[in-house]
């Protein structure tokens, strides 16, 4: 038997090492575009400020493909399903070649969205923060750079700001919309973060949509947003990132904004399952979603290792987390914003909210202390009804305790 | 049953705190949860280095501590230093005031005697000379009989409980060798004996826990009363009004806290002198206002108004409009000096031995009193300056209180209705059952039972089931803002019977409407004005205080004096209510004799009960008991 | 099986000494005075939180699968092979907090001054040399138990039995009794 996987990332190694753990002889391929072995996209911005070493995000020793008898075709872009004749075509043209498969799993990721802007794609100095190839473009240029714009405030952009003030650039962060991390926090809670990365000395633009990329041959000169010329020598773009499923087109594999898969992390063709950031399925609240974040990954990968080899398991669900860092803060959310009430508690700088709806919490949010956001989150996925200690609920010293059973009270004993 | 509801002026203060971001004790208390279950039962025992030691409740560890002590023992030791400590608080605070006296008489301190009427009355008991002597002259008779005591080691009787108490009870603590002679020695003893490798008999240790709580009883709180009436006059009854609505916004605010009137008194009487720099400073006046016990000190003798009781302290500064809070002694809360710090408002100590971080210390010593008086007014106008124009946040919730109810002012509103025997209206009334009976209720206020307005619920249902309240300290102020300490409260709450009652003595006594159903009669200190009232009544009816139809309550217990002030009703013969629980439950024996073992030595037990109608049900209950015991339907 | 820490909450009477003894396992000398004068000071990884009429020693319950490894994109939260102990190797660790996230009992925290997950390693060294896990070792009340899962299912199998058979199993004296019992309401 012969698995093909397609992908080199947390989902596609999580999965191969399932496979390889449920059967030692079975044939496995891993495919990537990117030439360079499994990484960790996750701290990039961390290696572009030099606080995380390059070594450290390799999350595997040189000879993990060769321990797991792993064959690799890395440095070549999947382009073609032919799910009748089970066969994956690797390159285009006259270089395409074709790899048959038994079971194939789709973990080709999300790619970074770059906006139709005049001069983006085509400016020297604009990179996305999504690959390791993205972050060394950046450290290379980095000597000429004293001023950057960073396009987009999501939590990749917001990173990619802190990497580049402690790298000693003049950081401008444009923003559409009218706050930061628009996906992720309602104004109130942005509104906390906006003026801690001003403190920081970035310079944070909201309602200010990116025009144009201007420059030219020798590089960037200049961003234009809200008819404004903001002068930089390099651009960072996190506009978001989006499935990879345009080489999919016309393989019958079924897609909408990712591949669909159901609980098996099965598609709609036999035999072929994705996993990852690209794939489009229900969330723990039983809503389909896109939610790129590693636990997906890694669990997903899990998942669809384990039913690809006939072991069957079911996956509860996308995980709607999101957690991110600014300046040392941690600021986390989950679920959503749009609850019918919502509890908030302040102290020391910090807030933490819930969102409510039914009794039951649905979403939160948290800046400045994240601790216990997990447990919040569990009982957002149990569905629990927290209607009778909802006064508890952020009050310090709320924890696991609470929701333990409670034994029957002691007996006396007899006099 | 309608839910219990937090009290609305905690609710609107609480939400002051929380628009402004500010954490309180109840967030404190959030953080400190769960609390320690050796601390709870009493099974921790510091008292030497070999422990600490901790005995499981459960059987599987420890069961005695290093040197061998018991469970029992441990927390027999532990409620007896508890003890001490509330007890030398109250002896302190009467040392002080008989200094202030001594001052005074020697014009060596700024007050002058008000209270020549109480002098009089004391006089008597004590055997002083009055014909034709001045009342300066009697006073320092009493203040030397008062001294003689703090410095005897004859081992003769203590003549403020061998001349103030009832003889019955007498001859009872006699027998059980629970008279006492200097104070000072019994809470020396009391720290000897339960310091390492001392006495280990829990009983042993119960039975001066007795003794020491007799100290605090009669040299506490019977002395301290007695030269403050000296000093500054016995109360007379008086309307006030109760809860932080007394804030006036465009006042120079001055929130006197604490426990001690040879403060207040001054902070009072500057006040006034010193108005008309406030109102050149752009205030329409200075509003002294009171706080915990001392402001009931000042509301019992001039009608001043009640701000806050104790758990609601940090939460009036957080209202922005208090320009001054000024302390002496007990019950002060550190945490106060940082919330001013957030505001306008000085938080000034003036008691040498209370220093708290953050606070501007003016030193208060009685002979220097003026002077030290008008710089506390003066920074409170310095705040208002500061303060002047900025918004404030005042929940405009305010009651009226009938206050000043010493048993002088309640006698003579009962005079008017029987000149002869004016407790006979009252004595008849308990006979023929309109009023069940007497309970006092008393102490501190809680935030472990705020929410759930454990003494208002409490107290409403003692009512209406025709139960006379009387209540001091943090408590009255807890009845005052529910608005319990007025006629109308009585149309409100009480039973028939209750209700008739007070409806006619009120009209008898020209007040043209019923008195209140819960008798304001002072601060924690004014406990002994009870224990007088008590005593007046079992001696009219030739009965022994233990056998009144009355019964105690501290039903949200904070401070220790509550504990030395309940053992000495618990010694006295009335048995006591309280909550939450004292740190005893660790020690089975111990537990078994406070609640029920005691009602065989001193006629007195212990209930501990957490919900408010249950407690005022037992409360009941155990009246009817009292009642059956005197023959009473 | 390998052994782990179980609770018995009807036992934890929430003194705290848990947390005492985990914070100074946790610091460089390993006493409780060397502990105060670590800069920055060790942190306990139990937390006794209220249940109740009861209370509760939380910490990490080394689950089988665990979310927070899945959930490290560093690879630095592990399982030790030995005692199958979960662990933050503190190298790998950059604080970003996912771990955080997932964990279904809050058990694992952010060391706001480390900025390094933080949760109970089930203390190794003690473990290594046939000593108990400081917290269980710590507990007056033995609410805390470090044993095999059998070892457990058998001490409630004989509890259940005694129960069965009408023998209290935990009594206790009624004071005792009255104050679990208040405890859960005040």
């Amino acid at each position: 038997m012969r698995i093909v996987i397609v992908g080199n990332g947390p989902a596609a190694v999580a999965a191969a090492e399932t496979i390889r753990d449920l059967d030692g002889g079975c044939g496995i391929v891993m495919v990537s575009q990117e030439s360079v072995p499994f990484y960790s996209p996750c701290p990039l911005a961390e290696y572009v400020e030099a606080s995380v070493p390059r070594a450290h995000l390799f999350l595997r020793p040189e000879s993990f493909y060769r321990d797991l008898g792993i064959e690799t075709r890395f440095g070549l872009a999947a382009t073609a399903v032919d799910s009748a004749a089970r066969k994956l075509t690797l390159g285009s043209g006259a270089a395409a070649t074709q790899l048959e498969y038994d079971r194939l799993l789709i973990a080709a990721g999300a790619r970074a969205v770059m906006p139709p802007l005049p001069g983006l794609a085509d400016t020297p100095g604009v990179f996305a923060l999504k690959t390791l190839a993205d972050a060394e473009g950046i450290l290379a240029r980095l000597a000429q750079v004293r001023r950057a714009v960073v396009i987009g405030s999501g939590f990749i952009g917001l990173e990619a700001a802190q990497a580049l003030v402690r790298k000693g650039v003049a950081v401008t962060v444009i923003e559409a919309m009218g706050q930061v991390l628009p996906q992720m926090l309602d104004a109130e809670l942005a509104a906390l973060v906006e003026s801690r990365l001003r403190e920081h000395g970035v310079d944070v633009r909201t309602n200010s949509a990116a025009q144009a990329v201007l420059g030219g041959a020798a590089g960037v000169a200049a961003v234009k947003a809200g008819g404004v010329d903001i002068p930089c020598e390099l651009v960072v773009c996190a506009a978001g990132v989006r499935p990879d499923v345009a080489w999919l087109a016309g393989s019958g594999i079924a897609t909408a904004a990712g591949v669909l898969v159901d609980d098996r992390m099965a598609t709609n063709l036999p035999g072929i399952y994705a996993a990852g950031d690209i794939v489009e399925t229900n969330d723990s609240l039983g809503q389909r979603r896109v939610i790129g974040n590693w636990p997906n990954a890694v669990n997903g990968g899990r998942i669809a290792g384990l039913n690809m080899m006939g072991v069957e398991r079911r996956y509860r669900g996308l995980d709607g987390i999101n957690v991110v860092r600014i300046f040392d803060l941690p600021v986390s959310s989950f679920g959503g914003r749009d609850g019918e009430r919502s509890l908030c508690r302040k102290e020391g700088g910090h807030m933490r909210k819930l969102a409510l709806r039914n009794g039951r919490i649905v979403g939160g949010q948290f800046y400045g202390d994240v601790n216990g956001t997990g447990l919040y989150h569990e009982l957002m996925n149990k569905g629990v009804d927290v209607g009778s200690f909802e006064d508890e609920l952020l009050a310090p010293g709320f924890g696991i305790g609470r929701l333990m059973p409670q034994p029957p009270l002691p007996l006396r004993r007899a006099a | 049953m309608k839910p219990i509801e937090i009290p609305i002026v905690e609710k609107s203060l609480l939400a002051i705190a929380k628009s402004r971001d500010m954490g309180t004790a109840r967030d404190r208390l959030a953080a400190m949860k769960p609390q320690c279950g050796f601390g709870e039962l009493g099974t921790c025992c510091r008292t030497c280095y070999m422990g600490p030691c901790r005995i499981d409740p459960f059987g599987d560890g420890p069961k005695e501590g290093i040197c061998g002590l018991s469970a029992d023992a441990m927390v027999a030791r532990n409620l007896l230093r508890e003890t001490v400590g509330g007890t030398a608080s109250h002896v302190g605070h009467a040392r002080h005031v008989l200094l202030t006296v001594r001052d005074a008489l020697d014009g060596k301190a700024p007050y002058q005697i008000k209270g020549e009427a109480k002098a009089l009355t004391l006089a008597k008991l004590f055997g002083v000379a009055t014909e034709g002597r001045a009342a300066a002259d009697v006073v320092r008779d009493l203040l030397n009989i008062a001294l003689q005591d703090f410095g005897r080691q004859d081992e003769q009787p203590n003549n403020w409980v061998s001349k103030r108490a009832p003889a019955a009870e007498q001859e009872l603590w006699k027998r059980l060798g629970l008279m006492y002679s200097n104070p000072h020695n019994e809470i020396e003893m009391a720290m000897h004996a339960t310091s390492m490798g001392n006495d280990a008999d829990p009983v042993s240790m119960l039975m001066r826990l007795l003794k020491v709580s007799l100290v605090d009883g009669w040299t506490g709180l019977t002395l301290t009363v007695d030269f403050q009436d000296i000093l500054f006059g016995t109360p007379e009854v008086t309307v006030t009004e109760a809860a932080v609505g007394v804030l006036e916004k465009d006042s120079v605010n001055i929130a006197a806290h604490g426990h001690n009137p040879v403060l207040s008194e001054k902070i009072l009487e500057w006040a006034g002198k010193l108005d008309a720099e406030a109102v050149a400073a752009g205030a329409e006046r200075i509003n002294v206002v009171g706080v915990c016990c001392t402001g009931n000190e000042l509301s019992m003798r001039h009608g001043v108004k009640l701000a806050a009781h104790n758990s609601q302290t940090e939460l009036i500064l957080t209202t922005g409009a208090v320009d001054a809070m000024v302390v002496d002694i007990q019950c002060i809360w550190p945490q106060l000096a940082q919330v001013a710090k957030c505001f306008d408002t000085a938080f000034i100590t003036t008691d040498d031995m209370v220093r708290i971080p953050d606070a501007r210390h003016i030193g208060f010593h009685p002979e220097h009193a003026d002077e030290s008086a008008q710089e506390i007014i003066r920074a409170a106008i310095d705040s208002f300056k500061r303060r002047r124009g900025k918004p404030v946040d005042i929940p405009q919730h305010k009651t009226t209180a009938v206050a000043g109810l010493s048993v002088e002012s309640i006698v003579d509103i009962l005079s008017k209705v029987d000149a002869a025997d004016p407790l006979k209206p009252v004595i008849d009334n308990v006979a023929n059952g309109n009023i069940h009976g007497f309970a006092g209720v008393v102490g501190c206020s809680s935030i472990k039972f705020r929410d759930k307005a454990m003494t208002e619920e409490m107290v409403k249902a003692l009512l209406k089931q025709n139960v006379l309240v009387v209540t001091t300290g943090c408590t009255a102020h807890i009845c005052g803002q529910a608005g319990l300490l007025t006629g109308a409260a009585t149309d409100l709450y009480c039973g028939d019977g209750l209700k008739a009652v007070l409806t006619a003595l009120g009209n008898a006594a020209g007040l043209g409407g019923p008195l209140p159903p819960v008798w304001h009669m002072g601060a924690c200190v004014d406990n002994s004005r009870i224990v007088d009232l008590l005593g007046a009544v079992a001696g009219r009816l030739g009965v022994k205080v233990g056998q009144l139809p009355a019964v105690g309550s501290a039903p949200e217990l904070v401070q220790e004096k509550a504990i030395s002030i309940g053992g000495s009703f618990l010694a006295l013969g009335v048995s006591c209510h309280i909550a939450p629980a004292p740190r005893v439950l660790g020690g089975p024996l111990v537990t078994k004799i406070l609640t029920e073992d005691l009602q065989g030595i001193t006629g007195a037990i212990v209930h501990v009960e957490l919900e408010a109608q249950k407690a005022a049900d037992w409360m009941v209950a155990h009246i009817a008991e009292k009642r059956a015991g005197l023959g009473l339907k | 099986m390998e052994k782990s820490i179980f609770t018995f909450i009807e036992k934890c009477v929430a003194c705290k000494g848990c947390e005492i003894a985990c914070a100074v396992e946790h610091s460089s000398d390993k006493t409780l005075f060397g502990a105060l004068a670590d800069n920055p000071r060790p942190r306990q990884r139990v937390r006794v939180e209220a249940a109740g009429a009861y209370s509760y020693p939380a910490r990490c319950q080394h689950c089988q699968e665990a979310a927070c490894i899945a959930a490290c994109p560093m690879g630095a939260m592990t399982r030790d092979p030995d005692t199958h102990a979960v662990y933050v190797d503190s190298h790998k660790c950059v604080g970003c907090w996912m771990c955080v996230m997932v964990c279904p009992f809050g058990g694992v925290s952010a060391d706001p001054v480390a900025k390094k997950a933080h949760k109970c390693d089930r203390c190794p060294e003690r473990t290594a040399v046939g000593l108990d896990p400081a917290c269980v070792a710590a507990c007056p009340t033995k609410a805390m138990v470090f044993a095999t899962p059998e070892e457990i299912a058998e001490l409630r199998r004989q509890a259940t039995a005694a129960a069965a058979a009408g023998i209290a199993t935990t009594p206790v004296a009624s004071s005792v009794a009255a104050w679990r019992t208040m405890k859960g309401g005040a």
